[in-house]
């Protein structure tokens, strides 16, 4: 066999699409100062998914705030940078000016944990989506009909027009899911920011999201930045992880390494809790 | 070969704290607007001092199961005995006598508490109610218990929302402890919980179990925990039981696609294990309920007997049983649906 054995392509060169450096952020009230967010630093590759994980109170989802312009008030940011594709937003999001409005869903989606809740109980999910293509693009109603179908299939719904003209209330929660999904997608985001996206799903519909947000990864080309719990998640479908704790990012690097070998002290409990199997009842017959 | 087929999974046995036979509860609901079949035709049991988990999703109707067992739901049919006793039909001041056997913990942690009693009274309520220790004899009772559930006694002064959610939940199990009940319903107890703290509380429980010869039974939708502390589990799916067995062996050898299928939906913290292949298509159906396997719509292994009725149950070890047609044949549903394509979505 003269063949050379067919090279693996190269990993293209990956740049890091989202930065965010050194960020500080702190509740300021009255003359109390509380930081909320010490020091943080984090880097999602191109067409990467990077795990941001942490329990309750690390700070994970005031990060992702952050990087969007929503803290919530009295909740400002200190210092440091936060730069999408080169360009530095810090500025932008402090002041929620225009140009941080077009960012956030035309340049960065969202997708957030209760899909009930993100989702407006008033309107059908055809008139939500169509406000979003409204408020970014310049497209004709006919353009935009087609669009929100064409996005309602590509998440996995096959009976879209029927879903398109459904309210919240009437979808389950993996199909509400999906509809959010598609709505944070429409106006084709480089990055995606999925805060807790499968919280509160059953076990398999959890699955059919966290598959359907990979597939539309790899066929979008999108960075994702997926918040999360769940160390299961990390180890299958994230290429590297942050390990927040108390505000602070306390370690990060590829998956394997953290996951396998955590060099921090709390990454270390964290993974060790997150495997109950550890704990086992004693079988009746060694009780004795 | 041919199987065994059972319409009861498993029989009564000597040491038997609770036996439940073709538990069946619907929910009416307005005119026009379909009644929910919550739980339909369960049955199963639980030896004394053993852990039985009752598995499956959000409207599975393991729920119902639990709050059925302490009899806080009235059943439409069958038969629940707890420690000896029927619970089908008694009357509600016997089945309050009773309660002090049985008694129930629940998911939330805080929502279960009432936020104007401090530690102290919450824990003395049930004490006050079902016994007759007063004064300095309660003191000592209620410290008892809160040292068994390793609470600190400072805590005793603070008031629910001073407490963190593992704590609040030790406050709940020393309540449900106080009147020395033998059989303990734990409605998914950790599952607002952060990883560090579920584990503190899973292993409180089992040490709680191996002193005081509790009988449990644990609601959850995490097979994690079920995995940890359990010795049978019990699949739900759509109000029927579809799987039962001991924990080992239905985990590591599923015999009903869908048990196989919540089995591959969990997701292994080691980055080289990965998940069992194929993802069960589609969602449950809620209001329909056709007269054959309820799970054959979104099954990969369906044939047409599927839709003939419902399957009974196949023996395929001495004590594991599933309630499907193909259960002892060797293909499993995750062949079969690598067969028809990576198909994830819906």
């Amino acid at each position: 066999m003269t063949h050379p054995a067919p090279s693996l392509t190269p990993p293209a060169p990956s740049r890091p699409i989202l930065k965010v450096e050194n960020l500080f952020v702190e509740l300021a009230r009255k003359k109390v100062v509380t930081p909320i967010l010490w020091d943080v630093s984090l880097s999602l590759q191109e067409a990467g998914m990077l795990g941001l994980v942490g329990e309750t109170g690390s700070g994970k989802t005031m990060t992702a705030r952050a990087i969007i312009g929503l803290l919530p008030p009295g909740i400002r940011i200190k210092s440091g940078s936060i730069t999408l594709d080169g360009r530095e937003l810090r500025a932008e999001v402090s002041k929620d000016s225009k140009e941080m409005r077009e960012i956030r869903g035309a340049q960065i989606g969202m997708v957030f944990q209760n899909p009930r809740t993100a989702l407006y109980p008033m309107s059908s999910v055809e008139a939500q989506m169509d406000r979003v293509l409204r408020a970014h693009l310049d497209l004709s109603r006919r353009d935009r009909t087609e669009r929100i179908h064409q996005y309602l299939k590509l998440v996995g719904i096959d009976d879209a027009r029927r879903v398109a003209r459904s309210y919240p209330h009437e979808l389950s929660g993996g199909m509400a899911q999906r509809v959010v999904i598609a709505t944070s997608l429409l106006c084709e985001p480089t990055v995606l920011i999925a805060d807790e996206p499968t919280t509160g799903l059953d076990a398999t519909i959890q699955r059919q999201i966290l598959e359907l947000i990979a597939d539309l990864q790899a066929e979008l080309s999108l960075s994702v930045l997926i918040i999360t719990h769940d160390l299961g998640i990390v180890a299958q479908y994230c290429d590297s992880v942050s390990v927040m704790n108390d505000g602070r990012v306390v370690e990060q690097g590829p998956k394997r390494q953290v996951l396998k070998s955590p060099a921090d002290e709390y990454s270390e409990r964290l993974i060790a809790a997150s495997d109950l199997r550890r704990i086992r009842r004693a079988k009746p017959s060694e009780r004795r | 070969m041919s199987s065994p087929q059972m319409s009861s999974p498993v029989g009564e046995r000597p040491g038997t704290a609770i036996l439940v036979e073709g538990l069946t509860k619907t929910f009416h609901t307005r005119r026009g607007i379909p009644d929910v079949v919550a739980v339909e035709d369960v049955s199963f049991s639980v030896e004394t001092g053993s852990t039985l988990g009752i598995v499956g999703e959000s409207g599975s109707g393991k729920s119902t199961v639990a709050r059925c067992l302490l009899g806080l739901t009235p059943v439409d049919s069958g038969k629940i005995e707890v420690l000896g006793r029927d619970l089908v039909g008694a009357p509600a001041r016997s089945l309050r006598s009773w309660r002090s056997e049985m008694q129930i913990v629940f998911q939330e942690p805080y929502e279960s508490l009432d936020p104007r009693y401090r530690v102290h009274r919450a824990v003395a309520e049930p004490l006050l109610l079902h016994t007759d220790l007063r004064g300095s004899d309660l003191e000592v009772k209620v410290l008892e218990l809160l040292e068994h559930v390793s609470l600190q006694p400072e805590l005793m002064d603070r008031y629910p929302h001073e407490l963190s959610g593992g704590q609040q939940q030790r406050v709940n199990i020393a309540r449900a402890l106080a009147t020395s009940p033998k059989v303990l319903v734990l409605d998914e107890p950790t599952a607002s919980l952060d990883v560090s703290v579920q584990e503190g509380v899973l292993r409180l429980l089992l040490a709680l179990q191996e002193e005081l010869s509790l009988t449990y039974v644990l609601i959850s939708h995490d097979l994690t925990s079920i995995r940890a502390v359990c010795e049978q589990v019990a699949v739900m799916y759509a109000g029927r039981l579809v799987e039962i067995g001991p924990v080992d062996e239905v985990l590591s050898n599923p015999r009903h696609p869908y048990t196989e299928f919540l089995i591959g939906a969990e997701l292994s913290v080691d980055p080289d294990v990965p998940p069992r292949a194929g993802i069960v298509r589609g969602e449950v159906a809620t209001s329909e309920r056709p007269p054959g396997c309820l799970f054959a719509p979104r099954c990969p292994m369906r044939a047409d007997e599927c839709e003939e009725g419902r399957p009974l149950f196949v023996r395929v070890a001495p004590d594991h049983a599933a309630a499907c047609l193909f259960a002892d044949q060797s293909v499993t549903a995750a062949e079969r649906s690598a067969d028809a394509g990576r198909s994830a979505d819906a």
